[in-house]
Parts: C-alpha cells; sequence; structure tokens
C-alpha cells in the first residue's frame, strides 16, 4: 500500500542480508500490497 | 502516510536495512508461503542469521510507528545481549512517544534490560513501578502483576 519508488526501499532480501552483516544491521521487511 | 516523513525513515535507517516485498508479485510467492505472511503491512526485524527478531502486521501512523519500531529495535538488540543500545532505544520512547501504545512496552523491557546488563541493579523493579504508575491499564502491567502478589 505504501510504496516509495525512491533508493530507500531494497528488493533483493538475501542481498541486504549480506550487506546487514557488514554494516552491523538488521534488516526490515515490509511486505506489501500495493493494491 | 507513514513511510515519506523522515522522522520514519531516519528511525528505519539508523539499525536497518529496509526492504520491501511486494506480496501480489507471484516470483514471492514462495518466500512468503516460508514466512507464514498473512496479512499487510507486514513489518519484520530480522538479524542477519535469518531469525526474526520482533514482528508487527497492520498500519500505523507515523507518531505510533516510530516508538513500535523503537520497541522491536530494543528487544532485537536485547535479544542479542547488546544493552547498552537496547536501553537507548527504549530510553527514546519514553522521552519522545510517552503516550504511543508502544511506550508501555518500552517501560517494562527498560526494566528487564537493565536488569539483564546488571542483576545486582533494582532498575527492573524500578522500571516496573514505574510503569504500574504511568500505565496501569496496560497489558505490560499484567506482565509484571506477579510482583504484586503478596508474598
Amino acid at each position: 500500500m505504501e510504496t516509495q519508488a525512491s533508493a530507500f526501499w531494497q528488493h533483493d532480501y538475501a542481498q541486504m542480508l549480506e550487506r546487514a552483516k557488514d554494516e552491523r544491521k538488521f534488516v526490515l521487511l515490509d511486505i506489501f500490497n500495493p493494491g | 502516510m507513514t513511510y515519506p516523513l523522515d522522522l520514519v525513515k531516519e528511525a528505519i535507517a539508523a539499525h536497518a536495512i529496509p526492504v520491501q516485498i511486494d506480496n501480489s508479485d507471484s516470483k514471492n510467492n514462495i518466500f512468503l508461503h516460508g514466512i507464514h505472511h498473512i496479512w499487510t503491512p507486514d513489518i519484520r526485524i530480522m538479524h542477519t542469521d535469518g531469525y526474526e527478531m520482533y514482528r508487527w502486521d497492520g498500519f500505523l501512523p507515523p507518531f505510533e510507528f516510530v516508538p513500535r519500531l523503537q520497541c522491536a529495535f530494543g528487544l532485537a538488540f536485547l535479544r542479542l545481549k547488546r544493552f547498552d543500545e537496547a536501553e537507548s532505544c527504549y530510553v527514546d520512547v519514553l522521552r519522545r512517544f510517552s503516550t504511543s501504545y508502544a511506550a508501555p512496552e518500552a517501560q517494562y523491557y527498560l526494566g528487564v534490560t537493565r536488569y539483564r546488563r546488571d542483576p545486582d541493579s533494582d532498575e527492573m523493579m524500578t522500571q516496573w513501578a514505574e510503569l504500574r504508575s504511568r500505565y496501569p491499564a496496560s497489558e505490560y502491567r499484567v506482565k509484571q502483576s506477579f510482583k504484586e502478589l503478596p508474598e
């Protein structure tokens, strides 16, 4: 429902898990429906 | 809406990489089935080992979203025994969002965090007393109510 066409949101979960390790962060998953 | 606000984006980016997944896109079906997704928005804080540290469903406006998110990060840090970072999240909720729905949870877990960092501290009982005083009708008051029973 709330999507943003910005660089803020990523879409490759597996890749972001790896990045999160490097940055010592978590991954916030937002599963949404565009309808 | 919630996400366009800088307040929200800054809170997310402070401790997490934001990933959006469209549940109407069939290429996501296997993944969504695997994590038992059922409703949107479905917000999860994931550790890098794939463990789900916190979750909630449903829309929250910005001034409820941010304190809920801070509680989510707080518990995620607490699970990792990163007590100082957990404490910062909970204190932030109580300072900036003391009337939010998430605030009683922050008060409860602030006590847990300080107790787990220093078991000799009386901080758990101090924070839970504050919880009883500030949020007497909350579920988190009930969660500590065994401490209100006579010995």
